[in-house]
């Protein structure tokens, strides 16, 4: 399914993040997420700062602009990186559509 | 430094300064009567504002830092007519340098914000999620 910036994603119920001394880590809680059987994942600090605004409310356009006001970066860049970033985590059912 | 709309880049709001005194003193008898030169200084100096307006809707940065390119030229293309303007005797040495250092602080501050957005754009992080301890 392709991912449209209308879309309005949140933390699957199937993973916890924690964030541990800055880190944010998400663990998966059944099995079949990510790669790999029992790997807890990370996430980068541009990737924490999607991660916190996953709350099913906004779409990924909302997001990326209030991110691109954040960073003073052209929101269109910005959207490319939402996209690219929730795409992967949509593979890895760590996100859901609402 | 929150930028919202095209009017809060400091560089616009000095493009725009420079295009009403450019107006100005193209108003005058002399100097509008040079239909040439009046309509090249300007273009020019519309050219320097509209061209950062434009950039601000571009789809990426570096995309953004052209159209900042076209502007800074603009900026060039403005000092250089003013020297003719000062040649003809359109406008007073004075008038001269008050223009001359607007189009100096325009393409300074343009200048900046190129470098701005370079710098971003090669410190920026792609947000990625990565397995732990790989």
């Amino acid at each position: 399914m392709e991912l449209m910036l209308d879309a309005k994603c949140a933390p699957s119920e199937d993973v916890v993040a924690r964030e541990i001394e800055g880190e944010l880590i998400i663990v998966p809680l059944v099995a079949g997420i990510g790669d790999m059987e029992d790997e807890l994942y990370t996430l980068n600090e541009t990737g924490k700062a999607i991660w916190a605004r996953l709350d099913g409310q906004r779409t990924l356009r909302a997001m990326a602009a209030e991110l691109a006001m954040e960073f003073s970066a052209p929101p269109g860049e910005i959207e490319k990186d939402v996209l690219g970033l929730m795409t992967e985590l949509m593979r890895r059912k760590m996100v859901v559509v609402q | 430094m929150k930028i919202e709309h095209f009017e809060d880049i400091e560089a616009w709001q000095l493009a725009r300064e420079l295009t009403r005194i450019v107006y100005r003193l193209t108003k005058t008898p002399e100097f509008a009567k040079d239909f040439g030169l009046k309509r090249q200084i300007q273009e020019a100096a519309g050219s320097s504002m509209h061209n950062i307006a434009e950039g601000f809707d571009a789809e990426t940065n570096a995309e953004f830092i052209r159209f900042l390119r076209y502007a800074k030229r603009s900026c060039t293309e403005v000092q250089s007519e003013l020297y003719v303007a000062l040649d003809e005797e359109y406008i007073s040495t004075v008038e001269f340098q008050d223009a001359y250092e607007q189009a100096r602080r325009t393409r300074a501050a343009i200048r900046g914000f190129t470098n701005y957005l370079k710098k971003y754009e090669t410190s920026k992080v792609k947000p990625t999620v990565e397995p732990l301890n790989r």
